[in-house]
């Protein structure tokens, strides 16, 4: 009974890991499988899968498009963000509450409607479907992430700072990249990285907005319907650990910087001489 | 220094937001390499005139003149006065070398010429190996120090400085305020300090300026302002102070007969510390400092007498602070040695000097 009590709890912990975790290492394993077919049990192992997917012109094409929509998105949705970021500070009370809730709404809207209201738009304002087309949608949908984390900076930023500057001779200009941007250096830099993350795992927007031109999360639905080969699980694989190298190296970076700086000020909070 | 050119005059400076006045047509020379203290409780102006001063606040009416220029239209960023803020407002993401340097390097001063302008301030302030530390790296009094370096580097007309020791503790307050006028004295340059701490602006001004709802009530040296008070603000806001109102019954000779507490005062007239003197039948106030009231009934003139019951007694060390109830019902603190008074005293007759107190006109 004792044991039970004291193992329920760990052990409900590890069936929570096994049950977020098995399909991926199961996935990884059907990548060695040397058959035509996913299925259990591997018998006979191989490289090959992996080595093919690094050969394949769609594949790398697909993730050359994806990269480039990533890249392109991000920087659109950074360039609008921040602007309106420093709109949105500006105000308080009501009105920044109405403008907060406009800029975030988009990111609560369902995928597909917003897809398809996208689709449509850009077909009235004649952009054709394509890179730009998806990268525009992306840009869309990511840049109330941008917005939300630059606010959340500005506020933390003494408004005496950039008075201060001004003050020893900066003029607007020489304060917003001296001062305010690399204040919110850590803050872009997360951004960044998220709306590259984003923009690289969407597949409804790509989908939609796409036409003929395949990123890589619509490529490997368009294999799918071929069937699902070794091939699929491998560069699955890859592209699996890629995203989690990207990721977690970007929570650390932008941990240290951050609390490098927090901890270094409580520690000296008052010591003097 | 023979230079009559103030370092700073502000001509009938106005500024309101809405219904409310926030600076109220104020005047006012600073001469060069004078020490003035602007004092004055929160909202009574005093941060929002040294802001105008440096341009992060436009004045409704009014001229600016610094060293004789009007600086009054100028941009915030070409005004040569530099201003210390409250919560210092280094820039986090630069050396204390690079904060020291940032107002240096906006002048278009050389690299090695700002360098050692650095160099030169960190030894003024006495923290000579601080410049490769980031600010949050440093204790509060550093940050301060850094702060009024950096505001000295590019050599301003005069330094303002927004309450910048209220951040700190009382004991690293206290050197600090040794520290800032040490630096001023040394550097002989123009400093506008703001506080709300009246003794902070007594121990450390050539010159203060007490500020009410956006006027400046006085402006004198500490002492003078502490002993000839020119309104009840000034006489209650700055130490403490017994106020009476009284009623004059004449005034002749040099002396004015006043009715006080049901008797009659005489007072010699150069202590009318304001307005064009008193005639008959006006209303006045009568400000008696804690410590101007001794125990006992001498047989000396020019002394007035009060007589009341000890209500309450509280003992600091070297003092004793004692509350006499008058008749008339007013209570009157009293400062007073220990020894001059007597264990359980209960009715007690204190005197004052007819020199040590203040008289104010009312209105």
């Amino acid at each position: 009974m004792n044991l039970i009590r004291r193992m329920a709890l760990p052990g409900l912990f590890w069936l929570f890991v096994a049950y977020l975790f098995l399909p991926l290492v199961v996935m990884a394993a059907m990548g060695f499988r040397d058959s035509n077919f996913v299925a259990f049990p591997i018998q006979s192992w191989t490289t090959q899968w992996y080595r093919d997917v690094l050969f394949d012109r769609d594949i790398l094409a697909s993730l050359w498009l994806s990269a480039q929509v990533a890249v392109l998105s991000t920087v659109i949705s950074i360039l609008v963000g921040l602007p309106v970021a420093f709109l949105t500070a500006r105000t308080s009370g009501l009105l920044r509450g109405a403008l907060v809730a406009l800029v975030v709404l988009p990111a609560f809207l369902p995928v597909v409607v917003s897809a398809i209201a996208l689709r449509i738009f850009i077909g009235r304002i004649g952009l054709e479907t394509g890179m730009v087309a998806i990268a525009f949608g992306h840009a869309v949908a990511s840049m109330p992430f941008v917005v939300v984390m630059v606010l959340t900076r500005l506020n933390s930023m003494s408004l005496n700072m950039t008075d201060a500057a001004r003050n020893l001779g900066a003029d607007e200009v020489i304060v917003l990249v001296r001062i305010v941007l690399p204040y919110l250096s850590p803050a872009l830099l997360g951004a960044f990285m998220f709306c590259m993350l984003l923009s690289f795992e969407d597949f409804v927007r790509s989908f939609f907005l796409g036409g003929f031109e395949q990123t890589f999360p619509v490529l490997l639905f368009s294999r799918l319907r071929f069937g699902f080969d070794p091939g699929l699980a491998a560069i699955s694989t890859i592209i699996l650990i890629a995203t989690t190298g990207f990721g977690l190296y970007a929570e650390r970076f932008i941990r240290s910087r951050r609390l490098g700086r927090d901890t270094s000020i409580s520690a000296t909070g008052n010591t003097h001489d | 220094m023979t230079d009559t050119v103030p370092a700073i005059e502000l001509r009938n400076i106005s500024k309101a937001y809405g219904a409310l006045r926030v600076i109220d047509d104020v005047s006012l020379r600073v001469d060069k390499g004078v020490f003035i203290t602007l004092l004055g409780p929160s909202g009574c102006g005093k941060s929002t005139l040294l802001r105008t001063i440096v341009g992060l606040s436009q004045p409704d009416s009014g001229a600016i003149l610094v060293d004789g220029q009007d600086i009054t239209q100028a941009a915030a960023h070409n005004r040569p006065v530099k201003m210390v803020f409250q919560d210092y407002a280094l820039f986090p993401h630069m050396t204390v070398a690079q904060n020291i340097g940032f107002g240096c390097e906006m002048q278009g001063m050389s690299r090695a010429a700002t360098a050692e302008r650095c160099r030169e301030l960190l030894e003024l302030i006495r923290l000579p190996d601080l410049g490769g530390r980031y600010p949050d790296a440093l204790s509060g009094g550093q940050r301060q120090r850094i702060a009024l370096a950096r505001a000295l580097a590019p050599d301003p007309a005069a330094l303002l400085l927004d309450e910048p020791l209220g951040a700190l503790d009382l004991k690293l307050r206290q050197d600090m305020q040794r520290e800032l006028k040490s630096i001023q004295r040394r550097t002989q340059k123009t400093f506008v300090f703001v506080t709300h701490d009246q003794e902070e602006a007594m121990s450390m001004s050539d010159l203060v300026a007490v500020m009410n709802k956006g006027r400046i009530e006085q402006l004198d040296t500490p002492q003078n302002i502490y002993a000839n008070p020119v309104s009840e603000f000034v006489a209650s806001f700055v130490g403490a102070a017994n106020l009476f109102p009284a009623r004059v019954a004449a005034v002749e000779g040099g002396k004015a007969r006043l009715e006080v507490e049901g008797s009659e005062w005489v007072v010699p007239t150069h202590r009318i510390t304001s307005g064009d003197g008193l005639k008959a039948g006006d209303g006045a106030t009568v400000v008696i400092r804690p410590e101007a009231l001794t125990a006992g009934a001498s047989r000396a003139t020019n002394r007035i007498r009060l007589t009341g019951k000890v209500t309450e007694q509280t003992f600091f060390g070297d003092r004793v602070h004692l509350h006499l109830s008058l008749a008339s019902g007013q209570s009157v603190l009293i400062d007073a040695r220990p020894q001059a008074v007597q264990a359980g005293t209960e009715e007690m007759t204190v005197e004052c000097a007819t020199e040590d107190l203040a008289v104010i006109a009312n209105g």
